[in-house]
């Protein structure tokens, strides 16, 4: 499977995938479209990426946390395109001995994947109206040089 | 040479790839922002929040960019 994909995640085929006898702790972060977003109805919502360097981040967000955490897998897949409510948006399994260093490791990958994935999220609201969220700007803007060196 | 924009930036221009014509070579990213934002003024308040890229990877504002190919301009990201 793609890291970035237009299809809709397999949470299977990466269970099969990572399966192995060392790892006691499995821990799967699912995340799902809502249909609420700061108090609005959420109908559905479009994720779009640079998928050159989101494939890329992907791939290094999985060897960084490996190289973190005492876990012996990570997988990190993304979608893109139109998304019901429901589904999914960005599935993340990890596989480690311990059911603690697994926690730790999953929490690690969401919270840097919000801040380094070049992906975006329109949501499109029941009162017929939309508009892409608001996120986090990227390493090499002037934002986010600004705040690393305050 | 050849702008992308993504995101909300898409949006704002109205496309999604503009040519921007008059970069002295060697110019750096800042450089081309600048012009950029003379360019398209309703862009001017985004582009302190923007990251540059080229292939798959983020440049610098100061470092030059290869006018041969795209520079992709990455809006604040919200994935997950």
């Amino acid at each position: 499977m793609n890291r970035i994909t237009e299809q809709p995640l397999d949470l299977e085929a990466l269970l099969r995938e990572t399966a192995n006898d060392a790892s006691g702790a499995l821990v799967v972060f699912s995340g799902t479209v809502r249909d609420h977003h700061e108090g609005k109805g959420v109908s559905g919502m479009r994720y779009t990426a640079y998928e050159p360097l989101a494939e890329k981040v992907l791939l290094e967000l999985e060897q960084e946390t490996i190289a973190k955490f005492p876990i012996h897998t990570c997988r990190i897949v993304h979608r893109v395109g139109n998304l019901a409510v429901g589904e999914d948006s960005v599935l993340i399994v990890v596989r480690s001995a311990h059911r603690g260093d697994g926690f730790d490791a999953a929490r690690y990958a969401i919270d840097t994947l919000k801040e380094r994935l070049p992906v975006w999220k329109q949501d499109f609201y029941t009162d017929g109206s939309e508009s892409y969220q608001d996120g986090t700007p990227l390493p090499g803007s002037q934002a986010a040089d600004n705040s690393e060196k305050g | 040479m050849e702008i992308q924009f993504y995101g909300v930036l898409q949006q704002v221009v109205g496309q999604s790839t503009v040519q921007l014509a008059g970069l002295p070579s060697g110019a750096q990213a800042a450089e081309v922002l600048r012009h950029l934002g003379d360019e398209y003024p309703e862009l001017a308040e985004h582009l302190p929040r923007v990251a540059c890229a080229q292939g798959d990877s983020l440049i610098r504002r100061d470092q030059p960019i290869d006018p041969n190919q795209a520079l992709v301009l990455l809006p604040p990201v919200s994935g997950g």
